[in-house]
Order: C-alpha cells, then sequence, then structure tokens
C-alpha cells in the first residue's frame, strides 16, 4: 500500500515544517475537545433544578454562603427545625457519607452548608458531595458500579429508578425505615415513592414532587380578549383557545400552546388518560396507542399543529433553541410541571411577565396529571450503611425539604410552608395542591428499562408526523412496530 | 555481523523516546480495541457480566433499519464533508499564499475556527443556520431566495452540519499552505512563459504537484468525517427525522445511553469497516490522479 504521507516528502516541506504541523495537529486536538461534557439538558424536573441554579461559584467549605443563602441565615434556620432521630447507631469513629448530587449552586451550596451543619448533630459523620451534571450523571455512576465504585447516597431522576433498584444499585430502605420510629411514610405522596418500589421494598426517598399544570400568560390573553383558563376547563376548550391565541410570525409569533404531544415518558398521563387512551398498558409491555380513543386524540392535537399552526412546528422549536416559548413569553398556554414556578420566578426582569396557573383541563374519562420528581437512595456499594441512613433520613425529613427548599417538595407536611416562602398567590399554592393530592399520578408514566430506546425509536417517526409527511395513523402504526419488540426488556 | 555500539546505542534510544506512545497504544488503544473486538460477539449490559451470543448482535445489525439509515447519513457526511473541505482549505490556501500586507493576520483569521471549542462552534452555527435570522438565510435572502431550515428540514440537515465542518478545516488549510510553498517557482515561471493563464497554471501545476497533500488530506479528512459524532450529538442529535443520524452517534446511543455495550461494539466495528473499505477505494483511485515527484 502507498504511504500516504510520501507526498508530504516530495512537496518541499522539510523536517521543521512537518514538526510543526504535528504540533499544531496535536494542540487542535485538546482545544477542539473542550467543553465536551455539555450537552442540550433533558426535559423535565431535574433540568429545571439544575437551570434555575445559575452559574456555580467557588464554594467556601468552612463557610458555605451565596447570595441566595446566606451562611448566618442556613445556620439560624438549621438550627431552628426539627432534625429526625433515628434507632440506627450512630457511627463510634469517623466516617465519610459520599452524596452524589447534579449540579446547581443553589443545590452545591445548600449542601455544603448541610455538610457542615450536619456534624452538629453527628459530629463522627463527614459529608463529600460529589456533582456530576446531570447529563453525564448515569453514564458516570453506572460505569462506576460496573467497576464496583458508587457513592454511599445517589440522586436519580424518576425515569433512572427502576433500572438502578433492578441493577441492584440501591439498597432497600424498609430495615432502616423500621428502626426509625417516627418516620413517616405516609407523608410523601404515593406517586412520589412509586418510581423507586419494586416488590414492596421502597428504595429512595423522593426530593420534589411536581405535578404538571396549565400555565397561562395573562398579558397574551388580555391582548386577544380572551378569558383566563380555569378549573371548568374541558381539553376541547383549551384547543379551541389555543387557536384563537395564535399571532405574529417569525421570531415574534406566538404560540397558543405548548408542548406538542409527543410519545414520550408521560404522554399517558398528560394527554391521553382523559380521554380514555394510553400510549403503553400499566405494565409497560403493550403498546396500545393505535387504540382509538389515542388515535383520535392525538389527530386532533396534529391538526391543531398543522392546520392551525397553534404549536411550534420543528423549526419554530429550533428557533427558540429548544428552550420553552412559554417561558419566552411566546406562549399562552402551557402544559408544564410545577417547577416552573420557580423558573417563571427567576426570570431576568426585563424577560419577566404575568403568568398564573390553574388545573389542568378535564376530559371525557376525568382529570389527570403527571407526578415526577427526583429521589435519593443509599447504594449497594455503601461501606456506611447505617451513616448513610442518618443523613438520607435528615436528608429527606420535613427538616430536610424546609431546609433545601424542595419545589414542591415530595413530603407532604413541608408543601405549603415551602411554596408560602416564594410568595406565590394562595390560589397558586391551593391549585398546585389539590393537582397533586386530588388527580396527581404516576400511572401511564413511563419509567422501565426500555424507556430512553423508545424516546429515540419514536422520535424520528413522530417528527415525521410533525412535519406533515406521514399521516397520524401511518405513524402510530410504525410507533407500534418499532416499539413492541423492545417492551420485552421491560418484562 | 554484530551491531556495532553507535548502532546498538541508537535502537536503545529509539525504543526509550517509543516506550512512552507505545505503553500509551497497548493500555490505551490497543487494550479496548482487542476488548471492543471480543465484545461485539456478547451481550453486555454493562452492570451484568459478559454474555457470548456468538454472530447474534451481527445478525442483528443487518436486520436494523436504523444502522442502515445511519450507515448511509454517514457515507453522505463523509463524503460531503471531506470533499468540501478539501476544496474550501485548499482555496483558503491558495489566496493566503499571496504576498500581500498583513499575510499573517489572514492566515490567523483563517486558522482560528479550528482552534474553538466543539460546542461553541455548534452553538455559533445553531444561530447562523437559523432558519428566522441566521446570517446563512440572510445573505441567501438578499438575492431572493428564501433559504431552508437547515438542521430542522430532513432533506438540508446534512448540508448545514457540513457547512458548519467545513468552517473548522484549518488544519488541512495549513498543510496545503505548506505544500504550496514546496510547489518550484520554476514551473510556475515556465508556464508563464509558455502562456499560461491562472486557471491553466492551477490545473497543470499547482493541482497536479500537490496531489499527495490533497490526497492525505481527503483520505484524513474523510475519516476524520466518517467518526463524527459530537457537534452532531449537540446540534442535531440525530434528527430531524433520523436525517443526521450517523455510525458514532448510534454507537454513542447504544454505549452510553441504552448502556448495551455488546451491540454498541458491534456498531463501532462496523463503522470500522467501513472506514477501511472507503480508504481502500480512495488508495486505489489514487493511482489515477496522484503524482508523486520521486517514484
Amino acid at each position: 500500500m502507498d504511504n500516504p504521507l510520501r507526498g508530504l516528502n516530495t512537496t518541499g516541506l522539510n523536517r521543521r515544517q512537518v514538526l510543526s504541523l504535528a504540533a499544531m495537529a496535536a494542540a487542535a486536538v485538546p482545544l477542539t475537545a473542550c467543553g465536551s461534557g455539555e450537552r442540550t439538558r433533558q426535559a423535565g424536573p431535574a433540568s429545571s433544578t439544575a437551570s434555575a441554579s445559575g452559574n456555580s461559584a467557588v464554594i467556601n467549605p468552612d463557610r458555605p454562603e451565596s447570595a441566595l443563602f446566606p451562611y448566618a441565615e442556613a445556620e439560624q434556620l438549621f438550627d431552628s427545625l426539627p432534625w429526625p432521630k433515628t434507632n440506627v447507631p450512630e457511627p463510634t469513629s469517623k466516617v465519610t457519607v459520599t452524596v452524589a448530587i447534579i449540579p446547581g449552586q443553589r443545590h452545591e451550596v445548600r449542601h455544603a452548608q448541610f455538610a457542615k451543619f450536619i456534624k452538629k448533630r453527628h459530629p463522627n459523620i463527614e459529608i463529600k458531595v460529589e456533582v456530576t451534571p446531570f447529563d453525564d450523571f448515569r453514564t458516570k455512576y453506572l460505569t462506576g458500579a460496573a467497576s464496583g465504585v458508587l457513592p454511599d447516597i445517589m440522586y436519580s431522576q424518576f425515569q433512572w429508578g427502576q433500572s438502578f433498584i433492578k441493577n441492584n444499585l440501591y439498597l432497600p430502605l424498609d430495615d432502616y425505615i423500621a428502626a426509625t420510629p417516627e418516620f413517616n411514610r405516609a407523608d410523601f405522596s404515593e406517586a412520589a415513592l412509586s418510581y423507586w418500589e419494586r416488590d414492596g421494598k421502597l428504595y429512595a426517598l423522593g426530593t420534589d414532587s411536581a405535578p404538571k399544570l396549565l400555565f397561562y400568560n395573562k398579558e397574551i390573553l388580555d391582548k386577544a380578549g380572551a378569558k383566563a383558563p380555569d378549573a371548568s376547563w374541558t381539553w376541547d376548550k383549551l384547543m379551541e383557545a389555543a387557536r384563537g391565541l395564535v399571532s405574529g410570525t417569525g421570531a415574534q409569533k406566538v404560540f397558543g400552546f405548548t408542548p406538542v404531544p409527543k410519545p414520550t415518558s408521560d404522554l399517558t398521563a398528560t394527554f391521553l388518560r382523559a380521554h380514555g387512551g394510553r400510549y403503553l398498558t400499566a405494565d409497560e409491555t403493550k403498546c396500545v396507542i393505535q387504540e382509538p380513543a389515542s388515535r383520535d386524540v392525538l389527530k386532533r392535537w396534529i391538526d391543531l399543529l398543522i392546520k392551525d399552526k397553534a404549536m411550534p412546528d420543528l423549526a419554530e422549536t429550533q428557533a427558540t433553541a429548544k428552550v420553552e416559548p412559554f417561558t419566552l413569553g411566546r406562549g399562552a398556554l402551557y402544559v408544564g410541571g410545577a417547577w416552573n414556578i420557580v423558573t417563571l420566578l427567576t426570570l431576568p426582569a426585563e424577560q419577566q411577565f404575568e403568568w398564573s396557573l390553574t388545573h389542568v383541563p378535564s376530559g371525557p374519562e376525568g382529570r389527570f396529571t403527571p407526578v415526577l420528581g427526583s429521589a435519593f437512595g443509599i447504594t449497594s456499594r455503601t461501606r456506611n450503611p447505617e451513616a448513610a441512613w442518618i443523613v438520607l433520613n435528615s436528608l429527606r425529613s420535613y427538616a430536610g425539604h424546609r431546609f433545601f427548599l424542595d419545589t414542591p417538595p415530595s413530603r407532604l407536611s413541608a408543601f405549603e410552608e415551602n411554596l408560602q416562602d416564594l410568595k406565590l398567590d394562595k390560589e397558586v399554592i391551593d391549585t398546585t395542591k389539590d393537582s397533586l393530592h386530588k388527580y396527581g399520578t404516576s400511572d401511564g408514566v413511563l419509567r422501565l428499562p426500555a424507556t430512553p430506546k423508545l424516546e429515540d425509536l419514536t422520535k424520528p417517526i413522530w417528527e415525521r408526523v410533525m412535519s406533515g409527511s406521514l399521516s397520524v395513523d401511518e405513524g402510530l402504526k410504525q410507533v407500534t412496530e418499532r416499539v413492541t419488540p423492545m417492551l420485552a426488556e421491560n418484562v | 555481523m554484530a551491531a556495532s555500539p553507535l548502532v546498538r546505542r541508537e535502537a536503545r534510544r529509539f525504543h526509550l523516546f517509543a516506550l512512552p506512545w507505545s505503553i500509551g497504544f497497548v493500555f490505551f488503544t490497543g487494550g479496548p480495541i482487542v476488548v471492543s473486538l471480543v465484545l461485539s460477539f456478547t451481550r453486555y449490559e454493562l452492570l451484568s457480566s459478559p454474555q457470548w451470543v456468538g454472530l447474534d448482535n451481527y445478525a442483528q445489525l443487518l436486520r436494523d433499519p436504523d444502522f442502515w439509515m445511519a450507515t448511509k447519513n454517514t457515507v453522505y457526511f463523509g463524503a460531503a464533508s471531506a470533499a468540501a473541505g478539501v476544496v474550501y482549505s485548499l482555496a483558503a490556501a491558495l489566496l493566503l499564499n499571496i504576498k500581500v500586507r498583513g499575510q499573517a493576520i489572514f492566515r490567523t483569521i483563517i486558522y482560528m475556527p479550528s482552534v474553538i471549542s466543539g460546542i461553541a462552534t455548534a452553538l455559533l452555527w445553531i444561530h447562523v443556520l437559523h432558519p428566522d435570522y441566521g446570517l446563512v438565510n440572510y445573505l441567501i435572502g438578499l438575492v431572493g431566495i428564501q433559504g431552508p431550515g437547515w438542521l430542522t428540514d430532513a432533506s438540508w440537515a446534512i448540508p448545514g452540519l457540513v457547512i458548519m465542518t467545513t468552517w473548522t478545516t484549518g488544519n488541512a488549510m495549513i498543510i496545503f499552505l505548506a505544500g504550496l510553498q514546496g510547489v518550484p517557482a520554476s514551473l510556475y515561471e515556465a508556464a508563464h512563459i509558455d502562456g499560461a493563464g491562472w486557471w491553466s497554471r492551477f490545473r497543470h501545476v499547482t493541482v497536479p504537484m500537490m496531489s499527495p497533500v490533497i490526497f492525505f488530506n481527503l483520505v484524513v479528512g474523510f475519516i476524520g468525517s466518517l467518526q463524527a459524532y459530537q457537534l452532531i450529538l449537540f446540534m442535531t442529535d440525530g434528527g430531524p427525522a433520523n436525517s443526521t443520524l450517523v455510525l458514532g452517534l448510534y454507537v454513542y446511543r447504544y454505549a452510553f445511553k441504552y448502556f448495551e455495550m455488546g451491540y454498541a461494539s458491534t456498531i463501532a466495528w462496523a463503522l470500522f469497516f467501513l472506514v477501511i473499505v472507503f480508504t481502500v477505494i480512495q488508495f486505489a483511485l489514487a493511482r489515477r490522479w496522484v503524482h508523486y515527484e520521486v517514484k
């Protein structure tokens, strides 16, 4: 075979030139690789907590604080809270408990403060916090697990829980809970714990537990002379209203409703159950999206997208750089998680607008909303399970939820107080609470191991449906054909 | 005959200097290559032990429609970006070889995109290719043409990515520049005396003399483009409608999203096979157009 470098030797390059080229090429590799860890954040509760936090600053471990969480105030709050007790014995010598979290200054500073103050109550426990970007979190810790290394306490988003449990990454907490008489399991909403339950055992304790709500932009509605939505609204009424709220073009376009329903993890609970439809069966082993109830309602949504142009198409989604149009002030009606309350409250002054929220609309079969969230569990590789429980029990207690200001918190006892701290209207707090208690559900939210693959498989099909190049019927047929073989992984 | 002490000393020094690279290759490249080949015959989901499945993964690969879609996209993207990269970088090198005031500044400006972080490049080009306010569509609009949705239209997504990658071909441009400086001026003078214009001089002097360098950049650029995935992951994540799903991205999905290391290794070996096939084809075709000064 000819040597491809031979030509260089005959074109006048001397040794110095060749070495210079090699050095420049070598330098280009690491420079080009910079920033490889950054990717688009996944939609969901975890992404909002991470993105709402702003830039990470260096935290002084001796006096951790930020503008949002001054040290003295944090210490005063910590000391005033009723931290829980447990019969699980304290370590008799110094132990380190590693806690793996996702980033965000809000999280990091609070965890650093928690790590410092908890020594007052548990002097032999040293907490070490590991921060890993959300997008890399699963990759890092699954790779770590494969080589036998895991932190003591580890974060989990709702979609990861069952996979972590199936692969024995988490320890069951039931024995520790039994040794903690004051632990009130009923203080967590059923939906909040369901993602981390398997075969009657509980493997993690929730941080936040957020129902989806109907947000609306008061300014857009007022300008269009439209009435604000309320609890009496049905999905039919919402679609009709969305048609009348579209205005403008290009970068100035205002959408009537977002987001476009897609075959993703909460399609069933958000858009289908109210009409008697489902994407997968409850045990996630059969695809039923072609059945009339689902098909008919999805056709209506696609009509709203293609014919009425009331929702962002693929180009318009790209045009907003994947940022939710509602938070840009370009969406009139939006069904999104309660974690968006914090996002909207912390918008820069020049981007703020008047908004409010109400219950998601009802359908012929009733009113449903998915409850989504995150949790922490003790890993199976922990060397200090008892110390880890002491930390986890504090972290996820009523006091822990108050200290970390989880919004909305998984613990019902902290629900109202945490939302009141955000200075929200009573109506907003009551609506959020009611939606969680009265019709919030985890039924229909995909969580079994095949879920990431299903989303990738169905995305290109649904993009063709959204662009109008594939009919809804054909799209649903293809979704069913592609998804069905994968569901064997959920058995 | 025994080697002289000088030869032995030189050999020792050679091995000593080569040792760090050799160790690095064995542990960080050669080892994983062998392991991935073995894993491609297993079902391995990271947290459980690999199970030998023979040729099942390869059989699955042949039946996998997304693999064929990714292969088609990979070849399309690889060929288009390698060709566009060579044309652009050769043109830039020809311009930058002209002796004008501020030549070094121009060279720096053209080379600069090559040292910008990949993600910064992606973010920049998402806006440059933006269908509503992007620079590309604005310029096209000046001549009365409505620009496409570069990254949102399945037909235009790969051309959009090719435009972006062409912008970062500064390394190839530097190699062309060095090559151009090695073309004897006497050949241009002779052609000029014979009445050759700039195009004839380019076609009959520059191209033949530069053909080994063009070939080198084409082969290296094509191999690099076949392996590309990072910017595609960030900019389109394979969409719209799988139109930018390339094999590198497909390997990434199976390895680090679904954690199916066995099948991911199988796709990686298919990609390796593709690289070998196209490289052999390029070497075979090279005999027809690459001219070496020294045979």
